[in-house]
Protein backbone atom coordinates (compact mmCIF):
# COMPACT_ATOMS: atom_id res chain seq x y z
CA UNK A 1 0.00 0.00 0.00
CA UNK A 2 1.21 3.50 -0.82
CA UNK A 3 2.40 5.67 2.06
CA UNK A 4 -0.21 8.31 1.32
CA UNK A 5 -2.99 5.73 1.64
CA UNK A 6 -1.61 4.50 4.96
CA UNK A 7 -1.40 8.07 6.25
CA UNK A 8 -5.04 8.58 5.23
CA UNK A 9 -5.95 5.53 7.34
CA UNK A 10 -4.10 7.05 10.28
CA UNK A 11 -5.93 10.32 9.79
CA UNK A 12 -9.24 8.44 9.60
CA UNK A 13 -8.35 6.69 12.88
CA UNK A 14 -8.51 3.35 11.14
CA UNK A 15 -6.41 0.75 12.98
CA UNK A 16 -5.67 -0.91 9.68
CA UNK A 17 -3.09 1.86 9.32
CA UNK A 18 -0.91 0.11 11.89
CA UNK A 19 -1.34 -3.29 10.25
CA UNK A 20 -0.33 -1.90 6.85
CA UNK A 21 2.57 0.04 8.36
CA UNK A 22 3.75 -3.09 10.08
CA UNK A 23 3.70 -5.08 6.86
CA UNK A 24 5.63 -2.39 5.02
CA UNK A 25 8.03 -1.06 7.62
CA UNK A 26 8.46 -3.57 10.43
CA UNK A 27 11.76 -4.94 9.17
CA UNK A 28 13.07 -1.48 8.29
CA UNK A 29 12.29 -0.13 11.74
CA UNK A 30 13.59 -3.18 13.52
CA UNK A 31 16.90 -2.80 11.74
CA UNK A 32 17.20 0.85 12.79
CA UNK A 33 16.56 -0.07 16.42
CA UNK A 34 18.82 -3.09 16.23
CA UNK A 35 21.70 -1.01 14.87
CA UNK A 36 21.54 1.04 18.05
CA UNK A 37 20.66 -1.62 20.62
CA UNK A 38 22.20 -4.78 19.17
CA UNK A 39 19.42 -6.76 20.78
CA UNK A 40 16.58 -8.24 18.75
CA UNK A 41 14.10 -8.36 21.63
CA UNK A 42 14.71 -4.75 22.62
CA UNK A 43 14.52 -3.69 18.98
CA UNK A 44 11.20 -5.51 18.64
CA UNK A 45 9.79 -3.70 21.67
CA UNK A 46 10.89 -0.36 20.23
CA UNK A 47 9.08 -1.17 16.99
CA UNK A 48 5.91 -2.05 18.91
CA UNK A 49 6.12 1.23 20.79
CA UNK A 50 6.60 3.04 17.49
CA UNK A 51 3.08 2.11 16.34
CA UNK A 52 1.64 3.62 19.52
CA UNK A 53 3.67 6.80 19.10
CA UNK A 54 2.70 7.09 15.45
CA UNK A 55 -0.96 6.56 16.32
CA UNK A 56 -0.72 9.42 18.79
CA UNK A 57 1.17 11.70 16.42
CA UNK A 58 -0.95 11.28 13.26
CA UNK A 59 -3.01 13.42 13.33
CA UNK A 60 -2.21 16.23 13.83
CA UNK A 61 1.07 15.48 12.07
CA UNK A 62 0.79 14.49 8.45
CA UNK A 63 4.11 12.95 7.39
CA UNK A 64 5.21 13.28 3.80
CA UNK A 65 7.65 10.40 4.11
CA UNK A 66 5.98 7.84 6.35
CA UNK A 67 8.98 5.51 6.47
CA UNK A 68 11.36 8.29 7.52
CA UNK A 69 8.83 9.58 10.04
CA UNK A 70 8.46 6.16 11.63
CA UNK A 71 12.24 5.73 11.42
CA UNK A 72 12.76 8.88 13.46
CA UNK A 73 10.33 7.64 16.11
CA UNK A 74 11.92 4.23 16.44
CA UNK A 75 15.37 5.78 16.50
CA UNK A 76 14.46 8.04 19.39
CA UNK A 77 12.89 5.14 21.25
CA UNK A 78 16.01 3.09 20.71
CA UNK A 79 18.22 5.93 21.89
CA UNK A 80 16.08 6.25 25.03
CA UNK A 81 16.38 2.56 25.69
CA UNK A 82 20.08 2.60 24.95
CA UNK A 83 20.63 5.43 27.37
CA UNK A 84 18.55 3.75 30.08
CA UNK A 85 20.33 0.45 29.72
CA UNK A 86 23.68 2.14 29.55
CA UNK A 87 22.92 3.96 32.78
CA UNK A 88 21.75 0.78 34.49
CA UNK A 89 24.81 -1.11 33.43
CA UNK A 90 27.04 1.57 34.80
CA UNK A 91 25.07 1.35 38.06
CA UNK A 92 23.88 4.94 37.85
CA UNK A 93 27.40 6.27 38.29
CA UNK A 94 28.18 9.79 39.47
CA UNK A 95 28.94 11.04 36.02
CA UNK A 96 25.58 9.87 34.70
CA UNK A 97 23.78 11.26 37.68
CA UNK A 98 25.44 14.64 37.29
CA UNK A 99 24.44 14.74 33.67
CA UNK A 100 20.87 13.90 34.59
CA UNK A 101 20.86 16.59 37.24
CA UNK A 102 22.11 19.13 34.76
CA UNK A 103 19.50 18.03 32.25
CA UNK A 104 16.79 18.65 34.81
CA UNK A 105 17.82 22.30 35.00
CA UNK A 106 16.96 22.80 31.33
CA UNK A 107 13.30 22.77 30.43
CA UNK A 108 12.50 19.77 28.21
CA UNK A 109 10.89 21.93 25.57
CA UNK A 110 13.96 24.10 25.29
CA UNK A 111 16.26 21.12 25.06
CA UNK A 112 13.98 19.58 22.46
CA UNK A 113 14.07 22.77 20.49
CA UNK A 114 17.84 22.94 20.50
CA UNK A 115 18.16 19.41 19.22
CA UNK A 116 15.57 20.19 16.60
CA UNK A 117 17.47 23.32 15.59
CA UNK A 118 20.66 21.36 15.38
CA UNK A 119 18.91 18.72 13.29
CA UNK A 120 17.67 21.45 10.95
CA UNK A 121 21.18 22.90 10.69
CA UNK A 122 22.62 19.49 9.82
CA UNK A 123 19.89 19.03 7.24
CA UNK A 124 20.77 22.39 5.71
CA UNK A 125 24.44 21.44 5.71
CA UNK A 126 23.74 18.09 4.06
CA UNK A 127 21.89 19.85 1.26
CA UNK A 128 25.12 21.69 0.43
CA UNK A 129 26.99 18.41 0.08
CA UNK A 130 27.17 16.04 -2.85
CA UNK A 131 24.18 13.68 -2.76
CA UNK A 132 26.36 10.61 -2.37
CA UNK A 133 28.26 12.05 0.60
CA UNK A 134 24.99 13.16 2.16
CA UNK A 135 23.43 9.72 1.80
CA UNK A 136 26.47 7.99 3.26
CA UNK A 137 26.42 10.40 6.19
CA UNK A 138 22.74 9.69 6.89
CA UNK A 139 23.26 5.93 6.59
CA UNK A 140 26.02 6.10 9.15
CA UNK A 141 24.69 8.62 11.64
CA UNK A 142 20.95 8.24 11.34
CA UNK A 143 20.61 4.57 10.52
CA UNK A 144 23.79 3.64 12.45
CA UNK A 145 24.75 1.22 9.73
CA UNK A 146 28.17 -0.36 9.81
CA UNK A 147 30.92 0.88 7.52
CA UNK A 148 30.99 -2.52 5.85
CA UNK A 149 27.24 -2.45 5.15
CA UNK A 150 27.44 1.05 3.73
CA UNK A 151 30.37 0.03 1.56
CA UNK A 152 28.38 -2.89 0.24
CA UNK A 153 25.34 -0.72 -0.34
CA UNK A 154 27.18 1.95 -2.29
CA UNK A 155 29.74 -0.30 -3.93
CA UNK A 156 32.78 1.28 -2.27
CA UNK A 157 35.55 -0.11 -0.12
CA UNK A 158 35.38 0.44 3.63
CA UNK A 159 38.39 2.75 3.52
CA UNK A 160 36.67 4.92 0.92
CA UNK A 161 33.54 5.18 3.10
CA UNK A 162 35.65 6.09 6.12
CA UNK A 163 37.43 8.72 4.09
CA UNK A 164 34.16 10.26 2.85
CA UNK A 165 32.71 10.31 6.37
CA UNK A 166 35.86 11.88 7.76
CA UNK A 167 35.74 14.71 5.24
CA UNK A 168 32.00 15.30 5.73
CA UNK A 169 32.42 15.42 9.51
CA UNK A 170 35.17 18.00 9.18
CA UNK A 171 33.06 20.10 6.86
CA UNK A 172 30.10 19.80 9.25
CA UNK A 173 32.21 21.01 12.13
CA UNK A 174 33.36 24.01 10.09
CA UNK A 175 29.78 24.69 9.01
CA UNK A 176 28.40 24.61 12.55
CA UNK A 177 31.19 26.87 13.81
CA UNK A 178 30.56 29.26 10.96
CA UNK A 179 26.84 29.30 11.77
CA UNK A 180 27.67 30.00 15.39
CA UNK A 181 26.11 26.77 16.57
CA UNK A 182 27.77 25.30 19.60
CA UNK A 183 27.24 21.68 20.41
CA UNK B 1 31.09 17.77 20.35
CA UNK B 2 28.32 16.54 22.60
CA UNK B 3 27.79 13.12 21.12
CA UNK B 4 24.42 12.52 22.70
CA UNK B 5 23.06 15.83 21.52
CA UNK B 6 24.34 15.24 18.03
CA UNK B 7 22.91 11.76 18.04
CA UNK B 8 19.52 13.12 19.11
CA UNK B 9 19.71 15.92 16.62
CA UNK B 10 20.14 13.39 13.83
CA UNK B 11 16.60 12.25 14.59
CA UNK B 12 15.43 15.68 13.48
CA UNK B 13 16.91 15.49 10.04
CA UNK B 14 14.57 16.37 7.25
CA UNK B 15 12.53 13.33 6.37
CA UNK B 16 13.31 13.52 2.69
CA UNK B 17 17.03 13.21 3.45
CA UNK B 18 16.35 10.19 5.61
CA UNK B 19 14.12 8.61 3.00
CA UNK B 20 16.52 9.28 0.14
CA UNK B 21 19.46 7.77 1.96
CA UNK B 22 17.66 4.54 2.64
CA UNK B 23 15.19 4.10 -0.14
CA UNK B 24 16.53 6.06 -3.07
CA UNK B 25 19.92 6.50 -1.55
CA UNK B 26 21.29 3.35 -3.00
CA UNK B 27 22.66 4.29 -6.38
CA UNK B 28 21.86 0.86 -7.65
CA UNK B 29 23.38 1.34 -11.06
CA UNK B 30 26.59 2.59 -9.55
CA UNK B 31 26.62 -0.05 -6.84
CA UNK B 32 25.90 -2.75 -9.37
CA UNK B 33 28.65 -1.46 -11.61
CA UNK B 34 31.12 -1.41 -8.74
CA UNK B 35 30.03 -4.90 -7.70
CA UNK B 36 30.57 -6.07 -11.27
CA UNK B 37 34.01 -4.48 -11.38
CA UNK B 38 34.97 -6.12 -8.11
CA UNK B 39 33.59 -9.44 -9.30
CA UNK B 40 35.51 -9.23 -12.57
CA UNK B 41 38.66 -8.27 -10.69
CA UNK B 42 38.28 -11.20 -8.35
CA UNK B 43 37.52 -13.62 -11.16
CA UNK B 44 40.49 -12.33 -13.15
CA UNK B 45 42.71 -12.75 -10.11
CA UNK B 46 41.46 -16.26 -9.55
CA UNK B 47 41.88 -17.07 -13.23
CA UNK B 48 45.44 -15.76 -13.16
CA UNK B 49 46.20 -17.90 -10.11
CA UNK B 50 44.57 -20.88 -11.76
CA UNK B 51 46.54 -20.35 -14.98
CA UNK B 52 49.75 -20.08 -13.00
CA UNK B 53 48.90 -23.23 -11.08
CA UNK B 54 47.95 -25.14 -14.22
CA UNK B 55 51.02 -23.86 -16.02
CA UNK B 56 53.33 -24.93 -13.24
CA UNK B 57 51.61 -28.27 -12.91
CA UNK B 58 51.68 -28.87 -16.64
CA UNK B 59 55.31 -27.88 -16.76
CA UNK B 60 56.06 -30.24 -13.91
CA UNK B 61 54.13 -33.02 -15.59
CA UNK B 62 55.89 -32.45 -18.88
CA UNK B 63 59.26 -32.50 -17.26
CA UNK B 64 58.29 -35.56 -15.32
CA UNK B 65 57.15 -37.23 -18.48
CA UNK B 66 60.01 -36.21 -20.65
CA UNK B 67 61.93 -39.02 -22.26
CA UNK B 68 65.43 -38.44 -23.36
CA UNK B 69 65.36 -41.25 -25.84
CA UNK B 70 68.77 -42.50 -24.83
CA UNK B 71 69.03 -46.20 -25.64
CA UNK B 72 69.20 -48.46 -22.64
CA UNK B 73 72.54 -50.05 -21.91
CA UNK B 74 71.04 -53.42 -22.77
CA UNK B 75 69.88 -51.98 -26.02
CA UNK B 76 73.14 -50.97 -27.54
CA UNK B 77 72.23 -52.32 -30.90
CA UNK B 78 68.74 -50.91 -30.89
CA UNK B 79 68.00 -47.28 -31.29
CA UNK B 80 64.94 -45.99 -29.61
CA UNK B 81 61.86 -46.76 -31.57
CA UNK B 82 63.37 -49.54 -33.55
CA UNK B 83 63.47 -53.23 -32.90
CA UNK B 84 66.18 -55.49 -34.10
CA UNK B 85 65.21 -58.71 -35.77
CA UNK B 86 66.75 -60.49 -32.84
CA UNK B 87 63.87 -59.27 -30.74
CA UNK B 88 61.55 -61.30 -32.87
CA UNK B 89 63.20 -64.45 -31.83
CA UNK B 90 61.42 -64.04 -28.53
CA UNK B 91 58.25 -66.02 -28.70
CA UNK B 92 54.83 -64.59 -27.87
CA UNK B 93 54.49 -64.09 -24.15
CA UNK B 94 58.22 -64.33 -23.58
CA UNK B 95 59.64 -61.69 -21.31
CA UNK B 96 63.00 -60.23 -21.84
CA UNK B 97 65.04 -57.41 -20.41
CA UNK B 98 65.81 -56.16 -23.88
CA UNK B 99 65.99 -54.99 -26.46
CA UNK B 100 62.91 -52.97 -26.01
CA UNK B 101 60.95 -49.99 -27.18
CA UNK B 102 61.08 -46.76 -25.32
CA UNK B 103 57.79 -44.94 -25.20
CA UNK B 104 57.45 -41.21 -25.30
CA UNK B 105 54.77 -39.43 -23.36
CA UNK B 106 52.34 -37.48 -25.46
CA UNK B 107 50.53 -36.38 -22.37
CA UNK B 108 49.67 -38.06 -19.07
CA UNK B 109 47.80 -41.21 -19.93
CA UNK B 110 48.89 -41.33 -23.56
CA UNK B 111 52.24 -42.47 -24.90
CA UNK B 112 53.69 -43.51 -28.22
CA UNK B 113 56.60 -45.45 -29.62
CA UNK B 114 57.84 -46.15 -33.09
CA UNK B 115 59.22 -49.45 -34.24
CA UNK B 116 60.25 -51.19 -37.38
CA UNK B 117 59.35 -54.77 -38.17
CA UNK B 118 61.32 -56.86 -40.61
CA UNK B 119 58.92 -59.76 -40.63
CA UNK B 120 55.26 -60.36 -39.97
CA UNK B 121 54.27 -60.75 -36.32
CA UNK B 122 51.07 -60.83 -34.28
CA UNK B 123 51.91 -58.86 -31.20
CA UNK B 124 49.97 -58.57 -27.98
CA UNK B 125 50.19 -55.74 -25.49
CA UNK B 126 50.17 -55.98 -21.73
CA UNK B 127 50.50 -52.98 -19.49
CA UNK B 128 51.79 -53.39 -16.00
CA UNK B 129 50.32 -51.09 -13.41
CA UNK B 130 50.80 -50.46 -9.73
CA UNK B 131 47.67 -51.29 -7.81
CA UNK B 132 46.54 -48.41 -5.60
CA UNK B 133 45.37 -50.93 -3.00
CA UNK B 134 48.31 -53.28 -2.78
CA UNK B 135 51.06 -51.11 -4.26
CA UNK B 136 52.12 -54.09 -6.30
CA UNK B 137 52.71 -54.40 -10.00
CA UNK B 138 50.03 -56.28 -11.90
CA UNK B 139 48.91 -56.60 -15.50
CA UNK B 140 46.05 -54.29 -16.31
CA UNK B 141 42.96 -55.67 -17.93
CA UNK B 142 43.04 -54.72 -21.59
CA UNK B 143 39.57 -53.26 -21.32
CA UNK B 144 41.06 -50.39 -19.34
CA UNK B 145 43.40 -49.14 -22.02
CA UNK B 146 43.38 -48.67 -25.76
CA UNK B 147 46.08 -49.57 -28.22
CA UNK B 148 46.20 -48.10 -31.68
CA UNK B 149 48.90 -48.99 -34.20
CA UNK B 150 49.29 -46.94 -37.34
CA UNK B 151 51.49 -47.55 -40.34
CA UNK B 152 53.67 -45.03 -42.12
CA UNK B 153 50.69 -43.54 -43.90
CA UNK B 154 48.94 -42.94 -40.61
CA UNK B 155 46.40 -45.64 -41.28
CA UNK B 156 45.29 -47.72 -38.31
CA UNK B 157 46.21 -51.36 -38.66
CA UNK B 158 45.14 -54.45 -36.83
CA UNK B 159 47.51 -56.06 -34.38
CA UNK B 160 46.66 -59.55 -35.50
CA UNK B 161 49.07 -59.45 -38.37
CA UNK B 162 51.67 -56.74 -38.67
CA UNK B 163 53.71 -57.10 -41.77
CA UNK B 164 57.23 -55.80 -42.14
CA UNK B 165 57.31 -52.01 -42.00
CA UNK B 166 57.50 -48.98 -39.81
CA UNK B 167 54.74 -48.42 -37.26
CA UNK B 168 53.67 -46.13 -34.50
CA UNK B 169 51.98 -47.54 -31.44
CA UNK B 170 49.86 -45.32 -29.24
CA UNK B 171 48.69 -46.50 -25.84
CA UNK B 172 45.96 -44.55 -24.10
CA UNK B 173 45.61 -45.55 -20.46
CA UNK B 174 43.80 -42.45 -19.24
CA UNK B 175 41.08 -44.61 -17.72
CA UNK B 176 43.65 -46.50 -15.69
CA UNK B 177 44.97 -43.26 -14.26
CA UNK B 178 41.43 -42.22 -13.48
CA UNK B 179 41.03 -45.47 -11.57
CA UNK B 180 43.97 -44.51 -9.39
CA UNK B 181 46.51 -46.82 -10.98
CA UNK B 182 50.03 -45.68 -11.77
CA UNK B 183 52.05 -47.20 -14.54
CA UNK B 184 54.79 -49.61 -13.81
CA UNK B 185 57.95 -48.86 -15.69
CA UNK B 186 57.40 -51.45 -18.35
CA UNK B 187 54.86 -53.04 -20.59
CA UNK B 188 55.00 -56.21 -22.53
CA UNK B 189 54.67 -55.82 -26.25
CA UNK B 190 54.99 -59.42 -27.34
CA UNK B 191 56.73 -60.65 -29.29
CA UNK B 192 58.83 -57.53 -29.20
CA UNK B 193 59.79 -58.03 -25.60
CA UNK B 194 59.66 -55.57 -22.78
CA UNK B 195 58.64 -52.05 -23.67
CA UNK B 196 59.93 -49.40 -21.34
CA UNK B 197 57.46 -46.83 -20.15
CA UNK B 198 58.33 -43.16 -19.72
CA UNK B 199 60.18 -42.54 -16.51
CA UNK B 200 58.15 -42.01 -13.35
CA UNK B 201 54.85 -42.41 -15.08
Amino acid sequence: MEDSAIVELFLARDEAAIAHSEVKYHRYLEQIAYNILYNRQDAEECVNDTWIRAWGAIPPHRPTCLGAFLGKIVRNLALDRYKAEHTEKRGGGEFTLSLDELAEVLPDAEQELREEELGAAISAFLRTQKPLASKIFVCRYFYAESIADIGERFGFSESKIKSILFRVRNRLKEYLEKEGIEV
Amino acid sequence: MNKEKLSRAMSYLDEDLIAQAHEEGVPEAHAARMRRIRLVTRVAGLAACLCLFVGLTFSAVLSRWSVDGTPNEDDVQVRTGAVQPSAFSLGPGTKSVGPYLTFSAVRPGVMTAEFTLQETVSPTVHLYVISPESGKSMPASDEWFDVVITDETGKTVTTTALTAGHYTITVDYTRLLAQGYTMDDYAEFSPLGICRMPENN
